[in-house]
């Protein structure tokens, strides 16, 4: 095999070990590379910094575990940014595995969840809501009914700020961190068309091309991966919001400048080989 | 029951319930409204009986080669035991509460997070080996499509500003318009194909869902 | 209209065609690929649902199945399905063994070959790969409703070194098929594949008639750009929430 025909045929394991110590290295040493802007994200901000004290935002955990390392830096940036601006935040998810996240991330950003002062005047978790569009139909309709009793297993209507809290019409903002289906489809279908609500979406990075073309009519803004999560922490600091994702952006981009000189190695590969210099 | 009746009483239902949602979405009638929000909630109680299919399914499947001690028999013990191990746990040892139980989530985020999380990140060398192969300026379509995944690859992560600064705007164009034009026009193709499969459904003429010979 | 393309075509007024699509053409090619090789064929219908809008992709997915199961009763050649839905399994299992009867190979149908996984994505897909790499398939057949497994699907079948035909209406992982596998179909493409394959009135009415809306689709889209472009928002305050204030 001529050299180029090996360009052309690199082996798919010196590539998965190579990635690993691309990815590894910045985790263990930061290089500490600029993390530019995106509008998705300025979008985003912009959207949550015009919430007022006492407005309701629903914040749906639509994510697996699998997506978790991408999407929980989300959920958390997103809770603290709502809390700092003073909503009322209702948590819940239509992933049955995504709604413990819900009490994690309380506990990460409020330190505590069910056993917080303001667990139920701030801030609430009703769990997981079955059945994915169905069940966001629902809880546009009387979000009591559909969830009767919070993840801790309280009735939602002795819960004080959900008093108030009766469907679509009560939500000032509705923010979906998805990673799949039930997702953004579904909320746009069920909630943002019936009720206009604004609307905000975390997505994962691969799901980010297909959540551009709701952009700006109907998703206010997106936060694209971990790259969108970063670039929210930045935002924060004026928050006091202390940011983790410096050194896996990092490593996101020595990722993508490898994947780019493997990609060319192989088209010069292809190239000489085609045009007859390969021997 | 007869067969007509058999035939006839799946596609009649499906109808029926079919034009109770669509009406629900256009009306404004509290009774009417209250109904179908019943009905709705009814339709999530009965789907996640399906979930039993899969217990029941799993079951035979495992328990057969555990006692046959078929090849990698011990996998399927070790399925038999998480999956009947958790159930139990979630549904007496803590009380129903499953995740909002301690003792249950030190098993969800020590075993079932960590695993979903691994498979899913063999995606990222999935992506390396798969775009090698498949980013190759074979023609034209080929070429552009390969020079604006390097751009967006470039773009999307700090690296690329840091070496070209103009890169950032550049990926937003590529973003918001080809992609989104493109991916709208897929989007609105296959929104009208799943609408003609739901009135196919509605009026009976597809059957695919109730299974051959329907 | 779309009824009325239906009846039109139902009652044979006028007999729509459905242009080439390579991918569909290749099912047959692939199962004999692998009935050469004397190796099985993987088919799965997605990892969607019936019951929610992506429930077309499936019902899709199951119409293709009826076609490749048989092939691979006709060829004897074995046939891997694997389900992920606990609903979806039962279904499957009764269009297999239809076609294996269809196909005069009754005896030959095996239940336990139409597995259901696991209702948990990545746990579903754990075990296709699995199954795909133990059995060494030669024909890797996914048309139906995918998320992020798709690329895992793609690639343990290239590493298995099978031939692959993959369709979706997901957006979001069509550029991971048409990247890894060897024919695509994209988007509506894979809900044409029933009528394709099996040419039958009702479903070939119902395509014609979903063209002739986009048709109208398209129209809108040129008026609303003219009237946007003249200052004038009409039609998109008509088209865009909410519906009930």
């Amino acid at each position: 095999m001529s050299f180029f025909d090996k360009l052309e045929k690199v082996d798919p394991r010196l590539m998965y070990v190579l990635l690993f110590i691309v990815v590894a290295l910045p985790l263990v040493r930061p290089f500490g590379l600029p993390i530019s802007m995106s509008p998705m994200t300025v979008a985003f901000y912009d959207t949550v910094e015009k919430i007022k004290p006492g407005d309701v935002a629903v914040v749906s955990i639509d994510y697996s575990p699998a997506s978790q390392p991408e999407q929980y830096p989300q959920t958390k940036a997103v809770m603290a940014h709502l809390s700092a601006k003073g909503a009322k935040i209702v948590c819940l998810g239509f992933w049955a595995d995504g709604a413990p996240f819900i009490d994690r991330a309380f506990k990460d950003v409020f330190g505590k969840s069910k056993d917080h002062p303001k667990y139920g005047t701030d801030f609430v978790n009703l769990g997981w809501v079955p059945n994915g569009e169905v069940g966001m139909a629902s809880i546009g309709k009387d979000i009591q009914t559909t969830c009767p009793k919070d993840y801790y297993g309280s009735p939602t209507a002795a819960i004080p700020m959900m008093k108030d809290i009766k469907g679509g019409r009560d939500f000032k903002l509705v923010v979906s961190l998805a990673s799949g289906t039930p997702g953004v489809p579904e909320w746009l279908r069920q909630i943002q068309a019936q009720y206009g609500v604004t609307f905000l979406t975390g997505v994962t990075a691969v799901s980010a091309p297909a959540t551009r073309q709701y952009f700006p009519a109907q998703v206010a803004g997106v936060l694209e991966g971990l790259a969108g999560a970063a670039e929210y922490e930045v935002l924060l600091i004026k928050y006091g919001y202390i940011g983790t994702l410096a050194p896996p952006m990092d490593s996101q981009s020595f990722s993508h400048l490898l994947v780019i000189i493997f990609i060319v190695l192989g088209n010069v590969g292809f190239v000489l080989r085609k045009y007859g210099k390969a021997k | 029951m007869s067969v007509a009746i058999r035939r006839s009483l799946p596609l009649v239902i499906t109808f029926i319930a079919g034009l109770l949602v669509i009406g629900d979405y256009y009306l404004r009638i509290p009774d009417y409204n209250k109904l179908v929000s019943n009905w709705m909630s009814f339709v999530n109680v009965a789907s996640s009986f399906a979930v039993i299919i899969g217990y029941v399914t799993l079951t035979r499947i495992h328990a057969r080669r555990l006692t046959q001690r078929k090849a990698g028999w011990y996998n399927s013990a070790a399925l038999i035991f998480a999956m009947y191990g958790l159930l139990i746990w979630g549904v007496f040892l803590s009380g129903g509460k499953f995740t909002a139980d301690s003792a249950y989530t030190y098993w969800f985020n020590n075993l079932y997070v960590p695993l979903d999380s691994t498979i899913f990140s063999m995606l990222a060398f999935y992506i390396v080996s798969s775009a090698y192969r498949a980013f190759r300026a074979r023609s034209a379509e080929a070429t552009v499509l390969l020079v604006s995944a390097v751009i967006v690859m470039l773009g999307r992560a700090p690296v690329g500003p840091a070496i070209w600064p103009d890169i950032g705007p550049i990926t937003s164009w590529i973003m918001a318009v080809p992609n989104t034009a493109g991916m709208r026009g897929i989007t609105i193709g296959v929104a009208l194909g799943v609408l003609s499969m739901g009135i196919r459904v509605l009026l009976g003429r597809e059957r695919g869902y109730l299974g051959p010979g329907a | 209209m779309m009824l009325a393309t239906l009846y039109m075509s139902v009652k044979g007024i006028r007999k729509p065609t459905i242009r080439k699509i390579a991918g569909l053409d290749a099912i047959g090619e692939a199962v004999g690929r692998a009935t050469e090789m004397g190796r099985p064929v993987h088919f799965t219908p997605g990892i969607a649902g019936l019951g929610t809008d992506t429930g077309p992709q499936t019902l899709a997915g199951l119409s293709v199945l009826s076609h490749v199961a048989e092939l691979a009763a006709k060829y004897k050649t074995t046939l891997w399905t694997t389900i992920r839905i606990p609903s979806v399994q039962p279904l499957a299992a009764e269009i297999v063994r239809q076609a294996y009867v269809k196909a005069g190979a009754p005896e030959a149908y095996d239940e336990d070959k139409i597995i259901f996984l696991s209702d948990t994505q990545f746990a579903y897909a754990s075990g296709v790969v699995g199954l795909m790499h133990r059995e060494k398939v030669a024909a890797n057949i996914m048309i139906g409703g995918f998320w992020a497994e798709s690329l895992l699907f793609a690639e343990a079948g290239y590493l298995t070194g099978a031939i692959q035909i993959a369709g979706t209406a997901q957006t979001s992982q069509i550029p991971f098929f048409v990247a890894a596998c060897d024919y695509c179909l994209i988007g509506e493409e894979i809900l044409a594949a029933g009528a394709y394959l099996s040419k039958d009135p009702v479903q070939l009415g119902a395509i014609w008639g979903t063209d002739y809306a986009k048709a109208i689709a398209i129209i809108i889209i040129g008026v609303g750009l003219v009237l946007s472009l003249a200052g004038n928002n009409v039609l998109w305050k008509l088209l865009s929430g909410p519906l009930w204030t």
